[in-house]
């Protein structure tokens, strides 16, 4: 499964829960927002708050809760499950949290939460992130050549230009030494 | 070369930007699948690696096994056997593109083979950067390329005005699905000033 299927994958599970998405720092969570974003459906009108509150009270929107406070937050929702539950939601929670952060800890400990997302979270950045050592490695047998050789090449015009070859070259440059 | 000189600086400006260039992109093929030119699950499928410091984004095929690269469009009244590739080069902290392409290939009606590209260089790679052949004219850092193939000569390699990857790619739809317009008169005559 590719990260933007694990994406939708969490989103749809439970439409009306809470998913969490994790995210490995504040720069990348701004992308995770974004995308989510762009992958909810027309009708869920995301709405970005860091209020628990405000997402309580907008059942009918997909709401997208980047908290200040993720420890404060997360024992919010666990203490206001209720709340989450009825009036029955038609829009998911889509809780970020940083993967190294405290809503990690808080989340472990509230039980009724953690127990209610579990299969609706997801680390989209982990599924995303390639072995570049081992690919590397793969490129080389499979072409015969290095990555830094085959692009030599293809920067110098030596190898056609079509979809595979640029797909190629696309795949050779996030393989490549930085 | 004022001209050019201008065009060089709006393209490497145009590599940074707020705007999510993923969504972008999505939300246009998402528009080809609703209009029946490609699968509807390429919804998921256009996706992202990361690698170090890099994110690509690409679109992941539907049949890993199909030996011909690139998304299947169909129901183009042009071009039949027609693929698309769409491939971008971030920098993963997303505030950068180092490179973009997108492309269709296909045949035409009378069985000639047909590619057309819009081309962001690469900008990192080489001590050149994006600066390819002898200047900003006859190799533009942001371009398009029409012909039978992208290697047959002459190559041409038109340059493109700063209107940024995904509008690029608008720009390229349009040529070979009907009624793909982002800007279509009325708009464009409407949301002129009014003198």
């Amino acid at each position: 499964m590719n990260p933007t299927q694990a994406l939708i994958s969490a989103l749809e599970r439970d439409l009306g829960g809470v998913a969490v998405i994790w995210c490995p720092d504040l720069g990348l969570r701004e992308w995770l927002l974004d995308e989510v974003e762009g992958l909810a459906p027309l009708d869920a009108m995301p709405l970005r708050t860091a209020s628990v509150d405000e997402a309580i009270k907008t059942p009918d929107r997909m709401v997208l809760l980047v908290p200040d406070d993720e420890r404060a937050a997360v024992e919010e929702l666990e203490g206001r499950r209720d709340q989450l539950l009825d009036p029955p939601r038609s829009q998911s929670v889509v809780l970020f949290l940083l993967r190294d952060g405290d809503g990690r800890i808080a989340l472990a400990n509230a039980p009724s939460l953690s127990s209610w997302v579990r299969g609706s979270d997801v680390d989209p950045d982990r599924v995303a992130e390639v072995d570049v050592t081992s690919e590397r490695a793969r490129f080389d047998t499979e072409m015969g050549q290095s990555v830094e050789d085959w692009l030599a090449a293809w920067r110098a015009g030596a190898i056609p230009r079509n979809g595979e070859t640029f797909a190629r070259a696309y795949w050779a440059a996030l393989l490549e030494r930085s | 070369m004022k001209a050019w000189l201008d065009l060089y600086q709006q393209h490497r400006d145009g590599r940074s930007g707020s705007t999510d260039l993923g969504t972008a992109l999505r939300r246009r093929l998402l528009a080809l699948a609703e209009r029946g030119h490609c699968h509807r699950t390429i919804q998921g499928r256009f996706t992202r690696h990361d690698g170090g410091p890099r994110r690509e984004l690409y679109i992941q095929p539907l049949d890993p096994n199909d030996p011909v690269k690139g998304e299947p469009l169909v129901d183009l009244p042009l071009l039949v056997n027609a693929r698309l590739t769409v491939l971008a080069l971030l920098s993963k902290k997303k505030d950068h593109v180092h490179q973009f392409t997108a492309m269709i290939e296909g045949t035409t009606r009378v069985g000639a083979r047909w590619a057309a590209a819009v081309h962001l260089e690469e900008d990192y790679a080489t001590p050149h950067q994006d600066r390819k052949g002898s200047g900003a004219c006859g190799h533009a850092a942001f371009h398009c390329h029409v012909g039978p193939t992208l290697d047959d000569e002459p190559k041409v390699r038109l340059p493109l005005p700063a209107v940024g990857p995904a509008d690029a790619l608008d720009w390229l739809l349009s040529i070979v699905v009907p009624t793909w317009e982002p800007a279509p008169w009325p708009a464009v005559v409407a949301a002129l000033p009014v003198k």
